[in-house]
C-alpha cells in the first residue's frame, strides 16, 4: 500500500519534478559560473577577500529558490486532494488516515530534501576546491535556513491547501507569510547558525498540522 | 447477529443555524439496495456526507458493520466502496495507472471486473481519466467500485451527468453485479426513473425528516393516485391524503389508503365528488404524490 | 493527537503575533532620534554642544551655561576643528601651555567606535596579516590567510587553496618560542590596507597570555606582552591612528577598559567605568589632551572626558534617558515581546523580552471578554481565559479566531 502510495504522489509530480530539478540546478550552476567568471576575471584571491570583508556568499541568488521550489512542489501534491474533494476518495482508502496524510508529506519532504541534497553537492563541490573549508562551510550553513525555509513552506502549503474553510486559510496564509518571514531576517552569512535547531523544531512541528486540516475536512467543516 | 450494515439513530444536523433535519433514525438491511430520495435540500448529500464519514452529524449515531463512523478502521472502510457525488476520480491518472493504485489496497480486487467494463470505453490506454468524457469517466468510477468488491457500495448521485444510454448501462450493470454478488448499496439520484429498476427499498425525504421508508414494491402497490370530479374549486386538508387539488373541476390526490377509505374521508370532509378511480404509479410518480412538484 | 496540534497552531500563533504586533507598533510610531553632538573642550574645560535653534539655525553651548555661536564653537574646540580654523587663520599656538601646529590636531585626532553588534557577529576563523614594511608606500593585500589551530598557525593560499606549510612552520615557531600556547583565545588586528602603518595582530593564547605578532618582511615577529596576571582579556581592538601612541584598546573581564601604548606595551586603565564590549557601543573622539567618550547601554547613554595624558576621568554626563513612545504603549498593551534579530548583535535567534506586569489590566480586560464570547461554555474555557489573562492580545486573538466555536 505505501508503494501504491508513492505511486500516487509520483504520478502528481512526475511532471513537475524534471522541470524542478533542471531549473534548481541550472541556478545553482548559474551562481557558479558567475563564481568561476569573477574567479577568471579577478582571480580567486578577490573572492576570499570579499568574502572575508563583505559578508558575502555568492549565492545569495538562490535564497527564495528552496521556498519556491517548496510552494510548487506542495501544491502539486495538495491542490489535486481538494480539486471536487477528491480527499475523500484519499481518506477512504482502507490505510490509517493519519498515517496516510503524514506519508504523502513525507515523500514531498523527501523528494525535496533529495533536491536541496543535490544543489548542496553541487555547491560543495564546486566550492570546496575553490575556498578553505571555513569559507565553504560558511556558504553552506548560510544555505541551510533557506532549504529548511522550503521544507517548511511546503508543509504550511499542505496544511493551507487541505484546509476545508476560506475563513481559516485566510489566517493560515498570513500565519505562514509570517512563518516564512522568520527565515530571511538577516542576510549576514552563517547569521542563523543559533537558530537552525529552532528552525528544525519548528519544521518538526509544522509537519504535523496538515493532520488538523484533514480532521476538519472530515468533520465537514465549511464556511 | 445485527443484520443492518448501516444503522442511523436520532440524526440531527444543521448548517450553522439552518436545520437540515432533526431525529432522523433509518437502518440499511444486509443484502438490500437502498435509495435515497429527495427534493434539493432536504439533506441527502448531507446524510451520504455523514454516512461517507465527512461529516460529524451535531447530534446521532451512525455505524455501519457495527463500527461507529467517525472510528472506522480501515479494515471496515476496506469493506465499503464510495462513489463521490461527480463521480470524482483521480482524474490525472490513466485507466492503467488508477488500477495500479487501488489494487493493493484490496484483497478481494477484481481486475476482470474493471478491466471488464473499460473494455467497453474504447480510450487509449494512456488517455488521462480527465480527457475522457463525463459518462467514460463516470465508468471509470464504478469499475473501481465494483473492483473493489466490498460488502457495501455507498453511491452518491450515480447517474448524475451520464446520457441516456450510459445511465441504462451503469444501471444495469450494478444491478446484476449486486444481485448476483449479495451486496448492500445506498445510493442517492436526482433520475429516480433509474432507481425504480435498482432499487429494493426507498427513503423519501422531505425537509426536516423522512416521509417514507419501505420496499419500493409495497410503495408501488399501495400508493396511488385517486381522480374524481367535484364541484369544488378546491379541497380541503384530508386525512391520509397528500396534494389533494382540483383543476379545471377535476380532483386529485395521492393515498396510502384504499379506494373505500379515501371515499369515506372525501365524504366525511364534505366533498362532493363522482367517479372515484385509483390510478397506480411509477416511483417517479409516487415521489411526486409524496413530496409535491414544488 | 489532534488537540495537541490545535494547541501546537494556537502556540504557534501566539508566537508569530508576539513577534509581529510589538514590531508593528514600534515601525508604526518611529521618529528620528536626534542628540546634539557633544565633546569636551580643551579651552574652557567643559562639554560642548552643537545644537539647532527653532529657525534650523547652528548654534553652540556648553556645560557652564555659555552659548557661542557656530564660529565660536570651532574657537572652543581647536582639536576638532582645526581645518576649519587653520583655513581662517585661526588656530591657537598653544593650548593647555602645549605648542601645537594644526598638523599636530591633525596627527593626534582620532575617532574609534566598537558597537555590540560589530563584536557579536559571525566569524569565520580566517584572518589576514599584512606586511607591516611593504615594499611601497602603500600596503599590499595579502595573498594568503591564516588560521590558528590546535596546533599552530596555519597559512593557506587564497590562489591555490592550499596551506604554506613553510610559512605556517615558521610563524608556528616564532610564536611558540615566545611561549605561545595554542589554540588562541583571541585573535585581532586589521587586515585594512587603507591605514598609514601596521600594528599587526594581538593574540591571547590558551594561558590568556597576550601576544604580539607582526609580519615584517614575510618574517613573524613575535613578542609576549607582560598583563598584570589579574586581568583577563575578552576583546581587543587593534588600533593604527595616526598619532601611533597606542597599540589596541581592550576590555577584561571584569569589564574595564584599557589602552595598550604602542611605545613601551604598557597597559594603561581609561577611567570611563564598566565597559562591556559585547553589550555596551563605545565612541572615543580623541585628541592629544583629552578624549570625549560616549558609551551607550541600551538606552541609557553617558558621556564622559577622560584626559588622555594619563587616561583619568575629567568630567562626566549622562543625559535623561530616551524610551521611544512605542516602548511606553507598549508596556501595557504587550505582556512580553519576541524577536529574533538586535541591536545588539548580528546573530538569528529567538529572544524573549522580560514579562510586563503592567499588561496583566489590558490581559484581565480581554480574558472577561473571552469568558463573555464562550458564556455557555465557560468552564471549558477557564484555562484558555488564563492564557488570555498572562499573554494578553497574543492569546486572546489565536483562541478567538481558531477558537472551537469557528
Amino acid at each position: 500500500m505505501e508503494k501504491a502510495i508513492f505511486y500516487k504522489e509520483w504520478i502528481k509530480m512526475r511532471s513537475l519534478l524534471p522541470v524542478m530539478g533542471i531549473a534548481l540546478i541550472g541556478v545553482t550552476l548559474y551562481a557558479l559560473l558567475r563564481i568561476d567568471r569573477a574567479v577568471t576575471l579577478n582571480g580567486a584571491p578577490h573572492l576570499w577577500q570579499v568574502m572575508l570583508d563583505k559578508e558575502v556568499v555568492f549565492i545569495e541568488m538562490l535564497r527564495f529558490i528552496p521556498l519556491i521550489a517548496g510552494l510548487l512542489l506542495s501544491l502539486t501534491q495538495f491542490i489535486p486532494e481538494m480539486q471536487h474533494k477528491r480527499l475523500k476518495l484519499t481518506l477512504h482508502l482502507p490505510y490509517p488516515r493519519h498515517r496516510m496524510i503524514l506519508l504523502m508529506a513525507a515523500i514531498g519532504l523527501g523528494i525535496l530534501t533529495l533536491l536541496f541534497a543535490v544543489q548542496g553537492v553541487v555547491l560543495w563541490s564546486y566550492l570546496h576546491r575553490l575556498l578553505a573549508p571555513e569559507l565553504t562551510s560558511r556558504a553552506l550553513l548560510t544555505a541551510l535556513p533557506w532549504w529548511l525555509a522550503g521544507l517548511t513552506l511546503y508543509m504550511l502549503c499542505a496544511w493551507i491547501c487541505v484546509e476545508p474553510t476560506r475563513y481559516r486559510r485566510g489566517i493560515y496564509i498570513v500565519m505562514t507569510l509570517g512563518v516564512c518571514r522568520m527565515f530571511y531576517l538577516s542576510d549576514v552569512p552563517q547569521s542563523y547558525d543559533g537558530m537552525l535547531l529552532w528552525l528544525a523544531v519548528l519544521l518538526a512541528g509544522v509537519f504535523f498540522l496538515p493532520l488538523l486540516s484533514v480532521r476538519r475536512f472530515k468533520e465537514g467543516c465549511q464556511d | 447477529m445485527n443484520d443492518n450494515v448501516i444503522e442511523c439513530r436520532h440524526l440531527t444536523h444543521y448548517y450553522g443555524k439552518r436545520l437540515i433535519y432533526r431525529d432522523l433514525n433509518f437502518n440499511v438491511p444486509r443484502g438490500r439496495i437502498l435509495g435515497l430520495l429527495g427534493k434539493n435540500g432536504t439533506g441527502k448529500t448531507t446524510t451520504i456526507n455523514i454516512l461517507s464519514g465527512y461529516l460529524r452529524p451535531r447530534e446521532g449515531q451512525c455505524r455501519i458493520f457495527g463500527e461507529e463512523l467517525h472510528r472506522l478502521t480501515p479494515q471496515t472502510r476496506q469493506r465499503i466502496a464510495l462513489l463521490i457525488e461527480g463521480h470524482v476520480q483521480y482524474s490525472y491518472m490513466t485507466i492503467e495507472e488508477i488500477e495500479r493504485f487501488y489494487a493493493p489496497f484490496y484483497p478481494r480486487w477484481n481486475r476482470d471486473a474493471y478491466y471488464g467494463l473499460m473494455e467497453k470505453l474504447h480510450v487509449a490506454p494512456r488517455q488521462r481519466i480527465s480527457r475522457m468524457s463525463c459518462g467514460q469517466q463516470s465508468q471509470v468510477a464504478l469499475g473501481l467500485i465494483l473492483a473493489q468488491d466490498a460488502e457495501l457500495l455507498i453511491l452518491d448521485d450515480f447517474s448524475m451527468g451520464l446520457d441516456p444510454g450510459y445511465r441504462r448501462l451503469f444501471v444495469e450493470y450494478l444491478r446484476d453485479y449486486t444481485r448476483a454478488e449479495d451486496k448492500t448499496v445506498f445510493l442517492t439520484s436526482h433520475i429516480i426513473q433509474d432507481m425504480e429498476k435498482l432499487i429494493d427499498d426507498c427513503i423519501i425525504m422531505d425537509y426536516g425528516r423522512i416521509m417514507v421508508q419501505m420496499p419500493v414494491g409495497e410503495l408501488l402497490s399501495t400508493f396511488g393516485r385517486y381522480t374524481f370530479s367535484t364541484p369544488l374549486p378546491s379541497l380541503p386538508d384530508l386525512e391520509g391524503c397528500h396534494h389533494a387539488q382540483v383543476s379545471r373541476g377535476g380532483g386529485e390526490l395521492f393515498s396510502f389508503e384504499s379506494p373505500d377509505t379515501v371515499a369515506a374521508t372525501l365524504q366525511h370532509a364534505g366533498v362532493p365528488f363522482e367517479g372515484l378511480s385509483r390510478e397506480a404509479l411509477n416511483l417517479e410518480d409516487a415521489f411526486i404524490g409524496l413530496t409535491g412538484k414544488y | 493527537m489532534i488537540k495537541i496540534i490545535k494547541t501546537g497552531v494556537v502556540v504557534l500563533a501566539c508566537c508569530l503575533l508576539s513577534w509581529l504586533l510589538p514590531w508593528l507598533l514600534a515601525f508604526m510610531t518611529a521618529s528620528p532620534s536626534w542628540r546634539p553632538f557633544t565633546l569636551y573642550s580643551c579651552i574652557v574645560h567643559s562639554f560642548a554642544q552643537l545644537d539647532y535653534d527653532r529657525h534650523g539655525n547652528v548654534f553652540g553651548r556648553d556645560f557652564n551655561g555659555n552659548i557661542y555661536t557656530e564660529r565660536q564653537i570651532d574657537s572652543i574646540l581647536p582639536m576638532f576643528y582645526h581645518r576649519q580654523l587653520a583655513a581662517e587663520g585661526r588656530f591657537p599656538a598653544m593650548i593647555e601651555g602645549v605648542k601645537l601646529t594644526p598638523q599636530d590636531a591633525e596627527r593626534s585626532g582620532f575617532i574609534f567606535r566598537t558597537t555590540p553588534s560589530e563584536v557579536n557577529r559571525p566569524r569565520t576563523g580566517l584572518h589576514q596579516i599584512l606586511e607591516s614594511n611593504p615594499r611601497r608606500l602603500e600596503f599590499e593585500s595579502p595573498t594568503d590567510v591564516f588560521r590558528i589551530t590546535d596546533h599552530g598557525m596555519e597559512f593557506v593560499d587564497m590562489a591555490t587553496n592550499t596551506v604554506n606549510a613553510d610559512k605556517s612552520r615558521r610563524f608556528t615557531s616564532a610564536l611558540q618560542e615566545e611561549g605561545f600556547r595554542f589554540p588562541a583565545r583571541l585573535v585581532s588586528g586589521n587586515a585594512s590596507t587603507q591605514k598609514e602603518y601596521d600594528n599587526g595582530y594581538l593574540l591571547v593564547d590558551h594561558s590568556g597570555r597576550l601576544f604580539h605578532l607582526l609580519q615584517v618582511d614575510g618574517r613573524p615577529c613575535v613578542r609576549h606582552v607582560a598583563l598584570p596576571d589579574s586581568l583577563e582579556i575578552t576583546h581587543i581592538f587593534v588600533t593604527e591612528f595616526s598619532d601611533r601612541r597606542h597599540l589596541a584598546f581592550l576590555s577584561d573581564s571584569r569589564h574595564r577598559l584599557h589602552a595598550l601604548r604602542a611605545d613601551d606595551y604598557s597597559l594603561h586603565e581609561v577611567a570611563v567605568g564598566r565597559f562591556d564590549a559585547a553589550n555596551d557601543a563605545l565612541m572615543i573622539i580623541g585628541d592629544m589632551f583629552y578624549w570625549t567618550v560616549t558609551l551607550q547601554r541600551d538606552h541609557d547613554e553617558r558621556l564622559m572626558a577622560v584626559n588622555a595624558r594619563d587616561y583619568s576621568l575629567v568630567d562626566f554626563y549622562t543625559p535623561p534617558a530616551e524610551t521611544s513612545p512605542s516602548e511606553r504603549v507598549a508596556k501595557y498593551l504587550f505582556p512580553t515581546a519576541l524577536s529574533f534579530t538586535s541591536m545588539k548583535d548580528a546573530f538569528v535567534q529567538p529572544r524573549l523580552a522580560p514579562y510586563s506586569p503592567h499588561a496583566l489590566w489590558l490581559g484581565a480586560v480581554l480574558a472577561v471578554v473571552y469568558l463573555l464570547v464562550h458564556r455557555r461554555r465557560p468552564a471549558v474555557h477557564v484555562l484558555p481565559a488564563v492564557a488570555v489573562l498572562l499573554l494578553g492580545v497574543y492569546a486572546f486573538l489565536p483562541l478567538l479566531l481558531l477558537g472551537h466555536h469557528r
